[in-house]
């Protein structure tokens, strides 16, 4: 059985990505990290075998030891890695000559590019013998050639460094058999939630969190015959320079 | 009425680099506002130069060294990048997440620190020009490491900040350089030369006039990738 484990399967994307490895009959191993929220035990009711809950905080090496524990113990080995967790620290004022809070510009960096690193470090002992893929939730965010946006972003600059840490893995370890999948999710809404009684949708976009995980999953399990080329893919296919 | 045309602040003074353009900037007649953080061997003050202590990683610090400094400047160069321990191992060896939280706390966000603190002194003056020292490790193009973690994931974000402050500040009429620094091959000289002259040999409102993009160069003034 092929066996995965998906960082921040919390909501949207990636528990819409844990549905999608499930329905494959996939063993998922789905990182918990906010305690308060319960759709990941509403979809485990529908794959009881299939799904299991572990609670996974990127930013700690030793929580993520600990997944690995459960995963050696309860399925052996592990062939997929999705980190799809993501922090987006402070975005800052607009106005780089005005007040400017610089304090949450670490949140990001550790969970989105450091989390990476923690998760192949860790896994990579794991996988021997099995599909030995990472893939990696990033951004057009991350993009310099194509950034567009004018205020200093710490979660722009986050998935740039990600992107960074991705190259230096991928030249270490893809000679060694490792595969690497780098996503961009398009521009995905938030599902509504309710404030003051009404609806809301907190974050726009043009795609629901299912629509990119629909994408996503056949991206990550199909392989590919040029596995010796990184490149960053969107939901529709298109690759984009970083 | 000042005596000086142009006004410098050099972030980083105390360095190689810092030290160099130093030099370069007081002999083209600039004043310069020469900034040293701790451990920096200081130049004396003279009328052309007026010496002052900061800290990349302290807001507070660096307020009060721009309160020294007190006057309309023409052009703000941040040289704050500096090398961390570790940077031989591999993912597959022993990686100190701690030194790189420093790293990307001093080279990144500190490098944006410092711009944001000088920023209301560029507002002042006329130049308007902001020179980022970085090196070629920021560029994940031209990366063929598998080792040197701190290195690059500390200075590729910069390069991400400093695209989104062009985009932000270049309608307000700022320009910047982003210049990769060879020091241990002496090869900076022209560094100077690349912050003070103005690239643009075509009408500034074209798409690909020089002053219209954001580039990152290094010492041979080649462009290098992001």
């Amino acid at each position: 059985m092929n066996t995965v484990v998906i960082t921040g399967a919390d909501r949207n994307i990636g528990l819409e990505m844990c549905r999608e490895f499930l329905k494959r009959g996939w063993k998922v191993f789905a990182g918990k990290f906010v305690m308060e929220l319960s759709y990941m035990e509403e979809l485990q009711k529908e794959y009881p075998d299939l799904m299991e809950i572990v609670p996974l905080d990127c930013t700690s090496l030793e929580s993520i030891q600990a997944v690995a524990a459960i995963v050696k113990e309860k399925a052996g080995k592990l062939d997929m890695v999705v980190h799809n967790a993501a922090g987006f620290g402070s975005r800052g004022a607009d106005d780089i000559c005005g007040e400017f809070d610089f304090s949450g510009f670490q949140v990001s960096y550790n969970i989105n590019a450091l989390g990476a690193m923690r998760l192949v470090q860790t896994f990579m002992p794991l996988m021997e013998g099995g599909k030995k893929r990472f893939c990696i939730t990033s951004s057009e965010a991350g993009v310099v050639s194509v950034s567009h946006r004018d205020g200093v972003s710490s979660y722009g600059m986050s998935k740039t460094a990600l992107n960074m840490a991705l190259r230096l893995m991928f030249n270490q370890l893809q000679p060694k058999g490792f595969s690497f999948r780098i996503y961009h999710p398009g521009w995905v809404r938030s599902p509504k939630i309710e404030r003051d009684g009404e609806a809301v949708q907190v974050h726009g976009g043009k795609f629901d969190p299912w629509e990119t995980a629909q994408s996503a999953v056949p991206q990550f399990i199909e392989d590919r015959t040029w596995e010796d080329r990184m490149v960053m893919l969107d939901n529709e296919g298109a690759a984009w320079p970083f | 009425m000042s005596a000086f045309d142009k006004k410098v602040i050099i972030a980083g003074a105390g360095d190689t680099l810092g030290s160099q353009l130093t030099e370069q900037f007081l002999a083209m007649g600039w004043k310069v506002f020469a900034g040293y953080c701790a451990g920096d061997e200081r130049r004396e003050p003279t009328d052309a130069l007026v010496p002052f202590g900061f800290d990349p990683m302290d807001h507070f610090y660096t307020m009060a060294a721009q309160k020294k400094v007190g006057e309309p400047v023409d052009m703000l160069i941040v040289n704050v990048d500096k090398a961390f321990d570790g940077e031989d191992a591999t993912i597959e060896g022993d990686i100190n997440y701690e030194t790189l939280i420093a790293a990307y706390e001093y080279n990144c966000v500190g490098a944006l620190r410092v711009v944001n603190t000088f920023m209301p002194l560029l507002e002042e003056g006329t130049g308007k020009r902001i020179c980022i020292v970085t090196t070629k490790a920021s560029s994940n193009f031209s990366c063929y490491d598998t080792a040197g973690f701190a290195a690059h994931v500390s200075r590729a974000p910069l390069n991400m900040a400093c695209t989104q402050l062009f985009n932000g500040l270049r309608p307000k009429g700022y320009t910047f350089r982003l210049y990769c620094k060879d020091v241990e091959n002496g090869n900076d000289g022209w560094a100077a030369e690349y912050f003070t002259r103005n690239r643009s040999y075509e009408p500034e409102d074209l798409k690909h006039s020089d002053e219209e993009r954001i580039v990152l160069r290094d010492w041979m003034a080649r462009e290098v990738p992001w």
